[in-house]
């Protein structure tokens, strides 16, 4: 198999980037006047995909309590309980290990082994935060064009 | 080799040796440079089960380089212990990532302008989108998936609760 070619590369020439995606600057679900980034991802065990908040300061990939009704039993067990700080308030929820994908509409799409942090109800939106998703991959914005980049590392 | 369950317990606490000699025998801690003077060490006759509380501990907290730490550490000096090597992978972040299989999509440009602007009927709702069309709708996304499920679509549609 052809190894796909960087659409970002280092200034060794060495691949950065293998996809890239379009991102929603704006969600209908939070009203608030500040812009941020929403990216597809495809959570292993769905066949439909959703749109989760890149949130650099933030830990773990959090998904929606139905989106995790959406995985079922794809889920892998818990290896710990843990609380997280949230602009919400103090929440408590598991650890779990779970694959997510990167949809591109450029290049490759990305697979991620990420720490995913499961809440009960945690009904608000997906976010994938920098801890245990985002320090897995390489990744860049454009903002002129909301523009996500994306490609292994590691 | 594991301490035995006989000896003494010590707290985490100023034990600061172990995470030397983890590095002497290489493993998670072999790359590290030298410990941070606060970092506190495990114990020779530590606990493992008790070690993944202080880590989650850590974690909760709001602890993520100390917990990331000692989970390192404690990935090295018990290297039998499921649940110890299970948090260590997790916090490990080296090769997480890969290019996945499939080619790329056709953008979602049309998707992300309607959502910019849902119609007030979708409000509160579950919507499947593929381009600017709502392929299924309902109160909840059980029911929206099921929906999408039985259509056979030639496209995997974006999902999303509009408010």
């Amino acid at each position: 198999m052809t190894e796909p070619q960087g659409l970002l590369l280092t200034p060794s020439g060495e691949s950065f980037a293998t996809g890239s995606a379009e991102y929603l600057d704006a969600h209908p679900e939070i009203h608030e006047p500040l812009p941020r980034i929403y990216v597809e991802f495809l959570p292993e065990g769905s066949a439909i995909s959703f749109m989760a908040l890149l949130d650099t300061g933030g830990h773990y990939c959090i998904l929606n309590t139905d989106v995790i009704d959406e995985i079922g039993d794809r889920l892998s067990d818990s290896f710990g309980q843990t609380e997280l700080r949230t602009a919400h308030g103090l929440i408590r929820g598991g650890l779990h290990i779970h694959r997510i994908t990167l949809v591109a509409d450029m290049g490759a799409p990305l697979g991620i082994d990420a720490t995913v942090f499961v809440a009960p109800d945690w009904r608000g939106p997906c976010f994938i935060g920098y801890t245990g998703a985002l320090d897995r991959l390489n990744f860049a914005i454009h903002p002129r064009d909301n523009r996500f980049y994306f490609g292994p590392w590691g | 080799m594991e301490p035995t369950k006989t000896q003494p317990t010590m707290s985490l606490k100023g034990a600061a040796t172990s995470a030397g000699a983890a590095r002497a025998r290489g493993g998670p801690t072999a790359k590290r440079s030298e410990p941070r003077r606060d970092e506190p060490g495990i114990p020779l006759n530590a606990d493992p089960d008790k070690v993944a509380e202080q880590i989650l501990a850590r974690l909760g907290q709001g602890l993520y380089l100390p917990a990331r730490d000692l989970a390192r550490e404690a990935a090295a000096r018990f290297p039998s212990h499921a649940r110890l090597q299970k948090l260590w992978w997790a916090f490990d972040n080296r090769g997480k990532s890969w290019v996945a299989s499939g080619g790329p999509e056709p953008g979602r440009a049309r998707e992300f302008e309607w959502l910019r602007h849902p119609p007030e009927w979708a409000r509160g709702k579950w919507v499947a989108l593929v381009g600017s069309e709502a392929v299924a709708v309902g109160d909840t996304l059980r029911e929206v998936a099921e929906s999408v499920r039985s259509q056979n679509l030639s496209r995997r549609p974006l999902v999303h609760r509009v408010d």
